[in-house]
């Protein structure tokens, strides 16, 4: 018999951790929120302008809250579960300090511009790099412990972390390839509709690996501990883990539905989103049935409350979710506030309770005192339910009225709202419901950290790590389980199961992403497409710095509105010099693919120096000091360099030429801008931008042709582009004179 | 089910957590089943009917297959069209509507939600040029300023209003326009075009 310590300090550290995150992320959702009620809250600072705070508050509440709640759970239960103390302390001080460092770095960079403008994956390649190292500390900490457990049986909570641990990783490298420019800029490896696909394989499968998958594993610990009940079904949790690792991956084009993506790739993703549904139901029964018989509890204990609320919202959004993966749904519900709000059932009902109720079990185990308010938790159970209810009722109703808004047509024929800004201002009302929501949540939030200060206040002095000391024979290794099932044998083969989920996490990826690459036919030429010229490229990086993909869409679905309201639907070839691809995937605003050539230069200047000038009762952030500040050349001949690697067909010598090319098309459209009476123009980052607007979509002649008559009128495949083959690059192009 | 509540006896030592073995509910069974059908038969239809709604089209390949529902949604507009034709005046009734009082006040209503933000709340110009001095760039004569207002000059930034707001509308906006002539504005923009008595 042998004494052992748990490392429970480690526990502590990420339980303070989340909390703090939890606090900053929150309030900043909180802020974005008022940021669309009122176009005021951006207070005309660059910083907190909505598309520069938006990636601050997803990744500080994903990667965060999130990521810090996920490894305190982890790391308290794996070692109870395995009767062994982390592998090794000081791998576990090196993830805990360098995941907070890379979120602090990674958010004020956020702040100050600096994203790979795809979302979720917004880090810069520096960061990712460093990410992607602790990462792996936390995967020998973790399979260091699983090789030195003295429990042979691992427990299906630790197949879910198995999992996360071995999908993250794959989906963090591939979607983060890229090539550097500087320190804090690169160009990912894909461009257009390759890299949408791999940017939503990914984007879907942090909801699946970071929001779902983990946090299962920790319903399966923490639910049957605090309702003290044996969990409902064994044979369940065999069947929806496999069915859920294996199906999940496949469902990432559901956010690419009737975009540029390929068909097949959209029906394989639609398919197997509807599939999903029956594994995440699987887990969701077998939390709710594991508290049968501890309902009496419920109605006393806020921790069971909280459980059962979180796995409740758990089926309510894995029920949405499929439901808006079906093609016909998600023509309506797709770029709208809907879909915010079923993240947001997901993020703050599913994860947010589940995170609480883990902690309000937690802290009075960690600090050995009991919790200093159940009152206090309780109220902040009801607080947080009815925020939740507040929040996703008004987007709910918001994202419906946006979508059939959208697409009403007169009888005439005609859009029946053509000003876009007419739906914008009908919604406002919605946006303050939401931000009450949201402010009951954070409030909720408060309370909890009050209360778990207050507690560990009064907590008994510490001497060094107060662990606890079971006594825990090492398991022989012929002691295997008596084999009652064929899975038993995988349950004592950490490496063999982990090596499977690999393979099962890695067909549905393979299937989607490898013919996407290789087939041709999947994204068809389309010769009149160009590069971006230097000036426009550079305009395109302040569009990814501004983070106006938070708000607009680049990509015209076909749909009789779409084309009316904002021209000929995208294809599949413009995009193919986009690095990143900019489709967004929400229409605050209107899209903007067919900008290019819509309004004047003068009417792009007044409307970014302050869009209530052309467009009064505008929500969109002024950018006045685009005007302002000078656009800085310095790294454009790198740019070319990198883009060129990437196989963009710049001439050799725009490397060399760049600089000028840039400043004589910025001097042409200064002089437009000029004749309306504006100087001193032509050496702002605001020119730049008003380039690439007013590139944007016009390779192919649209305008001239007509959507209709491009689309329809073609007898044959190809000619409907081919025909319209013919476009100069001349820099002063777009220029509007 | 005899099986109900068994506790598995192998699985004795996840730090206290017991776990039963129940079968899976039946309703829940029947769930995942029907997911897997619906899958099953729902790939090849919609394949299938994409397929050959672009084909019909002419469409093709270089479109998403998605072209299919666009192409069936613009078929449905032309028939909308066609059962509710829009109608063209012209002449002295053209005339005769741009000047009633009735097109100048629902005109009013068009161009204070559609035009102020180009030029300005009375016409005076801003981005786009001032409305109400004898200065036109495409002509100041009724039938001109109708014409520039259904059909725009979207390369100078002035969009094309029939198709946004139907010939309806975009009529009444006229009317207004016309109306403007010879108002006096507080600063006026600077004139564009030629003088037109
Ligand atoms: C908070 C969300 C938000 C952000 C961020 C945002 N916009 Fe907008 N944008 C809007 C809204 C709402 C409108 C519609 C009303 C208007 O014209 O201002 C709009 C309109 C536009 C339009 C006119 C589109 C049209 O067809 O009339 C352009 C161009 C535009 N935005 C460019 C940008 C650029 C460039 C950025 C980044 C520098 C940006 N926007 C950031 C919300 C946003
Ligand atoms: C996005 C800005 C914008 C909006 C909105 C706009 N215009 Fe214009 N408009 C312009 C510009 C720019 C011109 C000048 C075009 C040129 O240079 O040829 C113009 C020209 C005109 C002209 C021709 C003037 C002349 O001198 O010949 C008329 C008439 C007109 N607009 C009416 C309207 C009406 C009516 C509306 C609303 C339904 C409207 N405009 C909305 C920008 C706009």
């Amino acid at each position: 018999m042998l004494r052992i310590k748990y490392d429970d300090k480690i526990t502590r550290m990420f339980l303070i951790a989340c909390l703090v995150w939890g606090v900053l992320g929150m309030s900043a959702g909180l802020w974005l929120a008022l940021e669309l009620a009122s176009w005021k809250f951006n207070l005309g600072l660059p910083y907190i302008s909505f598309g520069r705070l938006r990636p601050l508050h997803t990744n500080a509440v994903i990667f965060a809250f999130g990521g810090n709640a996920i490894f305190c759970g982890v790391y308290y239960s794996t070692q109870r579960l395995l009767k062994a103390r982390m592998f090794s302390d000081v791998l576990s001080r090196i993830h805990f300090w360098a995941w907070q460092a890379i979120i602090l770095v990674g958010g004020i960079g956020f702040l100050f511009g600096i994203t790979q403008g795809k979302e979720y994956a917004e880090l810069e390649w520096s960061l990712d790099l460093v990410l992607a190292l602790v990462w792996v500390v936390f995967a020998i900490n973790f399979f260091g412990t699983v090789a030195r457990r003295r429990e042979k049986h691992l427990y299906v909570a630790l197949w879910f972390y198995i999992g996360t641990i071995i999908t993250i990783a794959v989906l963090h490298i591939v979607n983060g390839l890229a090539i550097p420019v500087s320190l804090t800029k690169s160009y990912p490896v894909y461009a257009g509709v390759q890299d949408a696909l791999v940017q939503w394989w990914y984007g879907h499968n942090a909801v699946g690996f970071f929001l779902t998958t983990p946090f299962l594993g920790l319903m399966y610990y923490f639910v049957p501990k605090a309702a003290e009940r044996p969990v409902y079904s064994y044979r369940l949790s065999v069947m929806h883990f496999w069915a859920l690792v294996f199906l999940y991956i496949w469902a990432g084009p559901h956010h690419l539905h009737y975009t540029a993506l390929p068909d097949w790739a959209q029906d394989l993703g639609m398919v197997f989103s509807v599939m999903l549904l029956a594994p995440s139901w699987g887990g969701m029964l077998n939390g709710l049935l594991t508290l049968r018989g501890a309902w009496h509890k419920l109605r006393t204990d806020p921790i069971l409350k909280f459980f059962a609320a979180s796995i409740t919202f758990y089926g309510m959004a894995t029920f949405e979710g499929p439901l808006m993966s079906i093609k016909s749904v998600n023509a309506l519900s797709h770029y709208t506030e809907w879909t915010i709000g079923h993240v947001h059932s997901g993020a703050i009902g599913w994860v947010g309770l589940l995170v609480f109720g883990m902690i309000y079990w937690l802290v009075p185990r960690m600090w050995r005192t009991p919790l200093h308010s159940q009152a206090l938790a309780n109220a902040h159970f009801w607080t947080a339910l009815v925020g939740i209810l507040f929040y996703v009722v008004s987007m709910w109703i918001a994202g419906i009225t946006q979508g059939l808004m959208w697409k009403e047509f007169t009888n005439e024929g005609v859009l029946a709202y053509p000003n876009f800004l007419e739906i914008v201002t009908k919604i406002i009302p919605l946006y303050w419901l939401r931000a009450f929501g949201g402010s009951l949540y954070l409030g909720g939030l408060l309370v909890m950290v009050y209360n778990v200060a207050r507690t560990i206040r009064s907590a008994p002095a510490f001497q060094d790590e107060e662990a606890m000391v079971p006594e825990a024979p090492a398991v022989p290794a012929h002691a295997a389980p008596v084999a009652q099932y064929w899975h038993a044998v995988l349950e004592g083969r950490p490496f063999a199961l982990a090596i499977l989920t690999t393979v099962v996490i890695a067909i549905g990826g393979i299937v989607e992403m490898v013919p996407t690459f290789l087939i041709e036919s999947n994204v068809p030429t389309i010769t009149a497409v160009k590069p971006y010229t230097p000036l426009e490229l550079e305009g395109r990086d302040i569009y990814v710095r501004e983070g106006c993909y938070n708000c607009h869409s680049q990509m015209v679905r076909p749909f009789r509105d779409e084309v009316a309201r904002y021209g000929d639907y995208s294809k599949p070839g413009e995009f193919v010099y986009d690095h990143p691809f900019q489709w967004g995937s929400k229409r605050t605003g209107p899209d903007l693919h067919r900008i290019g050539g819509k309004y004047n230069n003068l009417w792009h200047l007044r409307h970014l120096d302050d869009p209530r000038l052309t467009s009064p009762g505008s929500i969109m952030p002024a950018y006045r000091f685009l005007l302002e500040s000078k656009l800085d050349l310095s790294l454009t001949p790198n740019k070319i360099r990198v883009m060129r690697q990437l196989g963009v067909p710049y001439a050799k010598e725009v490397e060399t030429e760049c600089r000028t090319q840039a400043q004589t098309q910025a001097r042409s459209i200064a002089a437009d801008l000029e004749k309306d009476g504006v100087k001193g123009m032509a050496d702002k980052e605001v020119i730049a931008l008003i380039a690439y607007l007013q590139r944007l979509g016009t390779d192919i002649k649209w305008r001239e042709t007509g959507p209709a008559a491009a689309s329809i009128q073609a007898p044959a495949p190809a000619p409907a582009v081919a025909a319209t083959a013919t476009t100069s690059t001349h820099p002063s192009k777009g220029a509007g004179i | 089910m005899e099986e109900k509540d068994k506790i598995l006896e192998t699985h004795q030592d996840n730090d206290g957590i017991q776990e039963y073995d129940n079968p899976l509910p039946g309703w829940f069974l029947y769930l995942f089943y029907g997911c897997v059908l619906f899958a099953g038969l729902y790939a090849p239809y919609y394949v299938g009917y994409s397929h050959a709604m672009a084909t019909a089209g002419g469409g093709g390949a270089n479109l998403s297959a998605s072209g299919g529902d666009y192409l069936a949604s613009v078929r449905l507009e032309e028939a909308a069209r066609a059962a509710a034709p829009t109608v063209e005046l012209k002449g002295a009734d053209l005339i005769g509507y741009l000047k009633s009082p009735a097109s100048v006040s629902g005109g009013e209503t068009v161009f204070k939600a559609n035009c102020v933000a180009c030029h300005g709340d009375q016409g005076q110009g801003v981005v786009g040029p001032n409305l109400t001095d004898p200065f036109w760039l495409h002509g100041g004569s009724p039938q001109a300023v109708l014409a520039s207002v259904s059909h725009g000059y979207p390369d100078k930034g002035m969009p094309a209003w029939k198709n946004v707001l139907g010939s309806e509308k975009a009529r009444m906006a006229a009317a207004y326009v016309i109306s403007l002539k010879g108002r006096t504005v507080s600063s006026p923009k600077a004139p564009q075009g030629d003088k037109e008595p």
